[in-house]
């Protein structure tokens, strides 16, 4: 498989959510969802717009569409990064370590919007994560140590 | 498919980069323009100066020039006898025969060119070195003898003159029209008499009837122009003597091919004025080379600024870069949003440098100027050929993106799991 059509399957497919936000500072968080459509190109820009308005409102980020991605404080910015992964309506959610740099209250926080997308829209996630907490109320738990598999 | 209508999101990265480093991209774009102003004003003065110097040459020296040449390599006659054959001769301090170096059936020749339909004019001259003298100030110039009306057609001395009227030389008897700076050196003025000796001793009392001014500084310190029969009075040679045919065309394109032509025709040299004026075209050639090298130059260092500022962009925004791969952008859409920064910079500096040279040959071709040197002028003679601004603008752009490939190929290489990895 060629890199173009890694890319494309990343793009179509799969949406990433990292430890580290990895929005683009300079930019509006409404432009930083809509970023993975505009490259897919499917729809007219008001369509992507209008989509990634929707996946803010689902994760309760639709006041915060129009600020500056650098503006928004650590729990904002990683739920505007799940609405970015959302956009294309991928297949598959994988979370390395999604939670990693927020306080407790706010990985409850996302951790909820992952259980919600699974319940509501029947969306895979696969999650990379040492909080045991976490692992503890997912429907399947797979633990590795030192790249062993040691249950499953 | 429907389209994604109107901003490219790769376009508006770019922008960001760009703003977010506005000192290094103000910078870079400044390179860029200031290598393309000095070009343009450069390459306008040059060849501005050129043109100038060639139409000069153009009106002051003739499309074809036909002469007897001297010929001093003359076989010694003691080689053509069978005696010596295959034998040393060595004839010491040989001489050249002593012939007059006129063309024979002058005016024949003239009569018959000017029936050609190639030609626009013709004119018959009699050159020779002679000592002008005004009182006790004494120089030498070369005289040149002509017909004045048919000098005129070939040369428009009519239009160079600042006093007098050239047509006088044929109605005045013993007129000579002096150049500007043969004049100031020999301190006179219009109507004054001179004195006129030539290299065999004759001489003739002459009346200054126009000063005339050409705008080459060697022409005008040393020529004046009499009348050919006064000419041959002066040489004691006979009316039929003429030393060169100069020669106007109808197309000056043609110099060559009909200088050849000539040549064989009449049996007499026949130089076409890019011939006679080799040195200058050579000088010429090497002026222009010198304006592309430091166009180059220029442009090289404002390419490393380019270099520069995206190698700083890519290091500083390699999470953006990590995150565009990660949600689907390719190798190739990271490389045009490098290559689109180092363009945009190459556009911008571009046409401001344009703008700028226009604007600067404007200003600087109002100046007033006197030069008195090679060639004279009152203001600088830019160039403004279209040709220099189209060359401008695509050196610019093709230094740019040469500038912005190498940095762009190495954004579109970074492997997007490296960074997040390292996060």
């Amino acid at each position: 498989m060629s890199k173009n059509d890694q890319a494309e399957i990343r793009n179509e497919k799969i949406g990433f959510v990292f430890q580290f936000h990895y929005l683009l500072p300079e930019f509006t968080v409404l432009e930083n969802v809509s970023l993975p459509a505009m490259k897919l190109g499917k729809k007219s820009i008001e369509e992507i717009h209008e989509d990634a308005m929707s996946r803010l409102k689902l994760l309760g980020m639709e006041d915060q569409a129009l600020k500056k991605a650098n503006k928004l404080s650590g729990g904002q910015q990683q739920r505007a990064a799940i609405a970015r992964a959302l956009i294309n309506m991928p297949k598959i959610i994988f979370g390395d370590e999604p939670t990693g740099n927020l306080d407790s209250k706010n990985s409850h926080n996302v951790f909820d919007i992952f259980k919600d997308l699974k319940k509501e829209f029947n969306q895979t996630i696969c999650i990379v994560t040492h909080d045991m907490h976490l692992a503890d109320q997912t429907d399947r738990t797979i633990t590795l140590s030192d790249g062993e598999l040691v249950k499953s | 498919m429907k389209k994604t209508q109107g901003r490219d999101p790769i376009l508006k990265i770019a922008a960001t980069h760009l703003l977010a480093k506005k000192r290094q991209t103000l910078v870079a774009t400044l390179g860029v323009m200031f290598g393309i102003m000095v070009f343009i004003l450069q390459a306008g003065l040059i060849t501005g100066f050129q043109n100038v110097f060639i139409e000069q040459t153009i009106n002051t020296t003739a499309n074809i020039h036909i002469y007897n040449e001297p010929n001093n390599n003359r076989p010694s006659i003691l080689s053509k006898d069978s005696v010596y054959q295959n034998k040393w001769v060595v004839v010491r301090n040989q001489k050249p025969k002593d012939e007059l170096n006129k063309i024979r059936n002058a005016w024949q020749i003239v009569d018959l060119l000017e029936k050609d339909p190639e030609v626009a004019g013709v004119s018959p001259f009699l050159g020779t070195q002679a000592i002008l003298r005004a009182g006790i100030t004494q120089y030498a110039g070369r005289l040149a003898g002509v017909d004045i009306e048919k000098e005129n057609l070939l040369f428009k001395v009519n239009d160079y003159m600042i006093e007098g009227e050239s047509s006088r030389l044929k109605t005045i008897n013993n007129g000579i029209i002096l150049g500007s700076g043969l004049a100031l050196k020999l301190g006179v003025k219009m109507n004054d008499n001179i004195s006129v000796i030539t290299p065999n001793g004759n001489s003739l009392e002459m009346k200054v009837i126009g000063i005339n001014k050409t705008g080459l500084t060697e022409v005008d310190k040393a020529r004046a122009y009499i009348s050919i029969r006064n000419a041959q009075k002066l040489l004691g040679t006979d009316n039929s003597y003429i030393t060169d045919i100069n020669i106007k065309l109808k197309n000056i394109d043609r110099a060559i091919p009909l200088a050849e032509l000539y040549t064989k025709k009449f049996g007499y040299t026949a130089d076409d004025w890019k011939k006679a004026n080799a040195n200058i075209f050579g000088v010429f050639k090497i002026q222009n080379m010198v304006t592309y090298l430091i166009i180059f130059s220029i442009l090289l260092v404002s390419g490393f600024g380019i270099f520069n500022i995206l190698m700083m962009i890519i290091y500083e925004k390699m999470p953006d870069i990590a995150i565009l791969k990660a949600i689907g952008y390719k190798d190739r859409d990271i490389r045009k949003l490098f290559l689109t920064e180092s363009i945009v910079i190459g556009v911008i500096g571009g046409i401001s440098g344009l703008v700028m040279g226009f604007l600067l040959t404007k200003i600087l071709g109002r100046i007033p100027v006197d030069v008195q040197g090679f060639t004279s002028f009152k203001y600088l003679p830019f160039n403004s050929s279209p040709y220099f601004y189209i060359f401008a603008l695509f050196f610019a752009l093709v230094a740019t993106s040469l500038a912005g490939y190498f940095p762009a190929q190495k954004a579109a290489k970074v492997d997007p799991i490296d960074i997040i990895r390292s996060k």
